[in-house]
């Protein structure tokens, strides 16, 4: 068996950001074939990185610490349990991802996460991204240890985040195999359970000496816009002026050529009569 | 017989087949935007194939990173920090490479050589051929080649500015070259230029966070500071390891984040601060004694009536240094200190009828009068907790220290700051010690002009540092850009003609913005080399671009800035430029202009043009490394750690850490018992600021941070992800305290006026209410906003414009005696912006 789980150390974590990027890189942006780079159309794209800092504060407002938040991949995920569709599910080695196939867009996972680790995308960009587990518009989204890069059973991969961190903050494992360093770290007795209250037994755990940042876990669930994130000139673009003149090009191109086609036919005709 | 078709008829039919088949496409496309919601993505195309290595140059400290790339355009970029994993505490690159991927295609990305239109400051350019651009240079530059020292050179940021530098200095013969540190980090320099006898900048020291128990930072944040990676990976490692941080600053800093303690401080009453933890330190005997005796002058006997050493003698051991007379409390005699068994650091007497004292005493009387309490009274910070922290530091040590900062330009008593504290990591034995202030190892990597045996010469006429030297005693060669403009604007020590501006942002880090445009203005010819639009670009005559440094293989190898165990980078050419962007090397360029100008030598210089690995590999070969194992690895180190031990002898007379330094004694016996930087003694400097009434009720200090996300004039402000994260992390404004920007009456969010009364120069930022804001302050990032310097054809899409930059407010006021900048001294006034 094997169940996937990440450490993140507050102590050594400089919030440098490194680990932002490489999931927005990886996991957001989308591309073109001459190299062309295609933002979401948002101001606040660090909002869809599956990964973020925020600060966590003191009942006096002073700040505490920075925390990385993500979705915890829990062992009991809120979030696959009212899934209509089966889209949210667990797979065998226990990461918690979504199947954008077979979801509807209810978005009952997103109220359901109680960590507010899901987002999602409504606006449309361009380009292509980078694997078929990346952002989806109208998809909720959430981190998925970077799923993509799996490459067999036998062997872990690195995340993005991971990969990125020069601080070697983050830790990727296996926690069922007792040789894993996740492990060693775990025995240690240093490492906190974030907001085990929430009963659903998260799989990514802190290191930190300012415990009170962990109990002030940031839950920052999306706001209705940012869920719908609805913008009017986007949609009309895409849903209503974009379709009107490819209809009305088509519709000409149809016309004119039915219209060759008959005069052509009609000259014919002519030039037969007058022989 | 069969009709046949016409060409005509052929015509329309093809055109209609092609019409009606591409229609079907387009419906496609309708039917699928108006019907299918989910995306369906199956393409898994990560595929990095390969790997190439850089040393990173966004803020100039050269991290080795390695950069892996693929042949399928639509596959960005992936920048990763290099290192060597038994060394892996060593190593770091933030966040700020991530996003080299977005700078090739920059829509603010100068494409081709540029020739001004319009006034200079208009912002105006046309595009001409490379040709025309190098013509057009070298007959200007041809002008003055019988009179070079009227050719200035700004050259900092870049593999090659030094190269372009040495150039400029010993083939076109022009004395006068600089960097910007008087404007970053020179009295920090000054200070310890006291204690060890000559200016020593940051990368000379290396605060051992890593084995450190108590660090203790005053306005320096290793983390939210944007230099030194590879320290502030030491700081996170040793943070880990159980390392107890205090902080004081003026605003809660992001390095409050991972310390035990913040503690608010009053702007440029740090020296305060340090003066009273040497009076706590000396005055409750929580020095280390033996430290003093082995490697500092504190022993050293003066005569009180004349201030002078009593009697100095060669060193017997260290050849060019002076042993010196010490009262000898073993057996009660004056003896030099190399013949004595017990020197005695408190001792007041009389020698050969004279008084005398020690050093050590000197200074105990000269401190006596900063108790904690008089520094609560300036700063703030509780007499208490002062204490506090003075007993904390000497407890921990020698594995505890004051550390030794980075920028030294913000105020006007900045370089005593520096000194003092240089005293306390003295006074408790931190240099030298594990955990405490170590050395780095560097080496020096022979010049490109050096390795290829480039004849240079020796420019003859006088520089314009020896010329200002007479009115600032201490300003130092090539960290005089602020003396650079003075020349230019006052004519002296002669007319300044042309300026050379390579990566180098004038406008924006020169305090006194209003002057500097002043200056280039004057200037009768003005080339700029750079990749991208900044503030100072209006003001150039020619622009010649340059690759990004990750777009093309540079002539030197490179050596990681903060250095601690002399990794050398091999920087490569990691990808082309884009084919719609004609730029040209700097290797490139010098070669041209010395076709131009020097054609007799031109040949020599061929090889920086085409083939700078060669000159990698000679440098190599020079420093004994093994070229093509650095081509694999990209970055090897020649050191396994820093060297701990105090690397006597110094530069100064003694040889020795000098507590008061003797040279400086010998100059500046005058400013004894004054209020004044070069004061022999530590003593006590207000801020400019300080100077004259209270603040009133919409007066603040202006202060400008270093910011991780940032760098100081240059490129990465402009990334679009980077001023999406600034916005994110509420960067994008400056902050006041909270109570004083109530009674403002103003609110998060509300656009500000900034004005400076003395210049009338303003600028309009976004303001944030804060409680962790010390009440006399105004903050923000540094360079976020351009003020009224984006115009014309230069342009800033991304960066973010509502932030502060105090020079271009600031007056132009270059400090006594040390000829630098005091950025952050000086008040303006706020008000809200009326719409």
């Amino acid at each position: 068996m094997t169940r996937l789980a990440m450490i993140i150390n507050l102590n050594k974590c400089v919030r440098c950001y490194a680990c932002v990027y490489a999931c927005i890189q990886e996991n957001v942006l989308r591309y073109g074939d001459n190299g062309q780079i295609y933002y979401p159309p948002v101001e606040d794209i660090i909002r869809y990185s599956r990964t973020k800092p925020f600060n966590t504060y003191n009942d006096d407002g002073d700040p505490i610490g920075t925390i990385l938040t993500q979705c915890e991949h829990c062992d009991d995920a809120p979030c696959v349990s009212v899934c209509p569709t089966g889209a949210s599910y667990i797979t065998k080695d226990r990461a918690v991802l979504v199947d954008s196939d077979k979801c509807i867009q209810c978005l009952l996972c997103m109220d359901a996460c109680p960590y507010g680790a899901r987002t999602r995308l409504t606006m449309h960009f361009d380009g292509k991204p980078l694997n078929n587990l990346a952002l989806k518009i109208g998809i909720p989204d959430k981190c998925t240890f970077c799923y993509h890069r799996k490459t067999d059973d036998k062997s872990l991969w690195t995340p993005a985040c991971v990969e990125a961190c020069a601080f070697n903050a983050r830790v990727f494992g296996d926690l069922d195999n007792p040789q894993d360093p996740i492990n060693e770290i775990i025995s240690s007795g240093n490492v906190i359970v974030p907001r085990s209250d929430f009963g659903t037994r998260p799989k990514v755990f802190y290191v930190t000496d300012k415990p009170l940042a962990i109990e002030r876990y940031p839950v920052h669930k999306p706001t209705l816009q940012q869920t719908v994130n609805f913008d009017f000139w986007s949609y009309a673009k895409k849903k209503i002026i974009e379709p009107i003149v490819i209809a009305g090009a088509s519709l000409a191109v149809i016309f004119g050529a039915v219209h060759i086609v008959r005069e052509h036919l009609r000259e014919k005709k002519k030039k037969e009569e007058v022989k | 017989m069969k009709q046949k078709i016409s060409r005509r008829d052929f015509l329309k039919i093809a055109a209609s087949t092609s019409l009606l088949m591409s229609n079907f496409t387009l419906n496609d496309s309708i039917i699928r935007s108006i019907g299918i919601n989910n995306e369906v993505i199956t393409d898994n195309i990560i595929q990095n194939i390969e790997t190439r290595f850089s040393a990173c140059l966004i803020c100039g400290q050269v991290c080795p990173i390695k950069v892996n790339i693929s042949p399928n355009k639509s596959i960005p970029i992936v920048v990763k920090y290099n290192t060597i994993s038994e060394m892996d505490q060593y190593f770091a690159a933030c966040g700020r490479p991530r996003v080299l991927f977005e700078m090739s295609n920059h829509p603010d990305r100068i494409k081709r050589p540029l020739i001004r239109e319009g006034n200079k400051g208009d912002g105006k350019f046309r595009s001409i051929t490379w040709d025309e651009a190098l013509d057009y240079v070298a007959e200007n530059l041809k002008k003055y080649l019988n009179k070079p020292e009227q050719i200035v050179v700004f050259a900092h940021q870049g593999y090659e500015a030094g190269f372009i530098k040495a150039f400029f200095k010993g083939i076109i013969g022009t004395p006068n070259t600089t960097a910007h540190d008087d404007t970053c980090f020179v009295g920090n320099a000054q200070g310890k230029r006291f204690l060890f006898g000559k200016p020593i900048g940051p990368g000379g020291f290396y605060s051992d966070y890593l084995n450190a128990r108590l660090i203790v930072l005053m306005g320096r944040d290793p983390v939210n500071g944007l230099v030194a990676t590879p320290w502030t990976k030491s700081l996170s490692v040793g943070k880990s390891n159980g390392a107890k941080i205090i902080v004081f600053d003026v605003k809660r800093p992001r390095i409050a984040n991972l310390a035990d303690e913040f503690i608010l401080v009053a702007p440029g009453t740090d020296l305060a601060i340090v003066l009273a933890f040497m009076n706590v330190i000396i005055n409750e005997n929580l020095y280390n004694s033996n430290f003093l005796i082995s490697y500092t002058n504190a022993p050293m006997l003066i005569y009180t009536d004349t201030m002078e050493p009593v009697k100095l003698s060669d060193h017997p051991k260290y050849s060019g240094k002076k042993t010196y007379i010490v009262y000898d409390g073993y057996d009660g005699k004056y003896k030099f200190k190399t013949d004595a068994y017990n020197p005695q650091l408190e001792y007041s007497g009389e020698y050969e009828g004279r008084p005398v004292k020690t050093v050590f005493t000197l200074l105990k009387e000269s401190i006596n009068k900063y108790t904690p309490k008089w520094a609560e009274e300036i700063s703030g910070v509780p007499e208490e907790k002062i204490k506090h922290v003075a007993r904390l530091l000497a407890a921990y040590a020698p594995q505890a220290f004051i550390d030794h900062g980075y920028k030294g330009t913000r105020y006007r008593n900045e370089s005593m700051f520096y000194r003092v504290a240089g005293i306390v990591n003295a006074l408790i034995g931190s240099y030298g010690a594990k955990g405490g202030i170590a050395w780095p190892r560097s080496i020096s990597i022979p010049s490109p002009l050096a390795i290829m045996n480039i004849k240079t010469i020796k420019p003859s006429a006088k520089s314009i540092a020896e010329y200002w030297q007479e009115e600032y005693p201490l300003a130092i060669d090539d960290m005089t850009s602020m003396l650079f403009i003075k020349s230019i604007l006052e004519e002296k020590p002669y007319p300044i003609k042309v300026g050379i501006i390579y990566n180098q942002n004038l406008i924006s880090h020169i305090q006194g913005s209003n002057k500097v445009e002043e200056a280039l203005k004057k200037l009768e010819f003005t080339v700029m080399f750079d990749v991208m639009w900044n503030e100072t670009a209006s003001f150039a005559d020619v622009i010649l671009p340059i690759p990004f440094f990750f777009e093309y293989t540079p002539l030197t190898l490179a050596q990681a800035s903060k250095t601690n165990i002399a990794q050398i980078s091999l920087p490569m050419k990691v990808i082309d430029p884009p084919s719609n962007v004609d730029v040209r090397t700097p290797g490139q360029i010098i070669y041209e202009l010395v076709r131009r100008l020097k054609p007799e030598i031109a040949d020599s210089f061929k090889i920086f043009a085409e083939n700078p690995e060669s000159i990698q590999r000679k440098q190599a070969e020079n420093l004994k490394i093994n070229f093509d194992e650095l081509k694999t690895k990209g970055v090897i180190a020649l050191y396994k750690e820093p060297l701990y031990k105090v690397p006597v002898p110094f530069a100064t007379l003694t040889g020795e850490i000098e507590l008061i330094n003797i040279d400086m004694l010998s100059k500046f016996k005058d400013q004894l018992n004054k209020p004044s930087l070069v004061n022999p003694l530590p003593c006590w400097i207000p801020p400019y600021y300080m100077e004259g009434s209270e603040l009133s009720d919409d007066e603040f200090v202006a202060i400008d941070s270093m910011y991780p996300l940032t760098a100081p004039n240059a490129y990465i402000r402009d990334s679009k992800l980077i001023n999406q994260t600034i916005k994110w992390e509420r960067m994008d404004g400056v902050y006041i305290n909270f109570d004083r920007g109530i009674k403002l009456g103003l609110k998060d969010g509300d656009n500000i006026i900034i004005e400076n009364l003395e210049t009338g120069a303003k600028i309009k930022a976004k303001v944030y209410l804060s409680h962790t804001v010390h009440p006399y302050v105004i903050i923000g990032a540094h360079g976020l906003n351009p003020g009224s310097y984006e115009r014309g054809d230069v342009k800033f899409t991304y960066m973010t414009k509502t932030g502060i930059n105090t020079n271009l407010i600031a007056p132009f006021r270059i400090v006594e005696y040390e000829g630098r900048a005091a950025q952050c001294d000086f008040r303006v006034r706020i008000r809200k912006e009326v719409i």
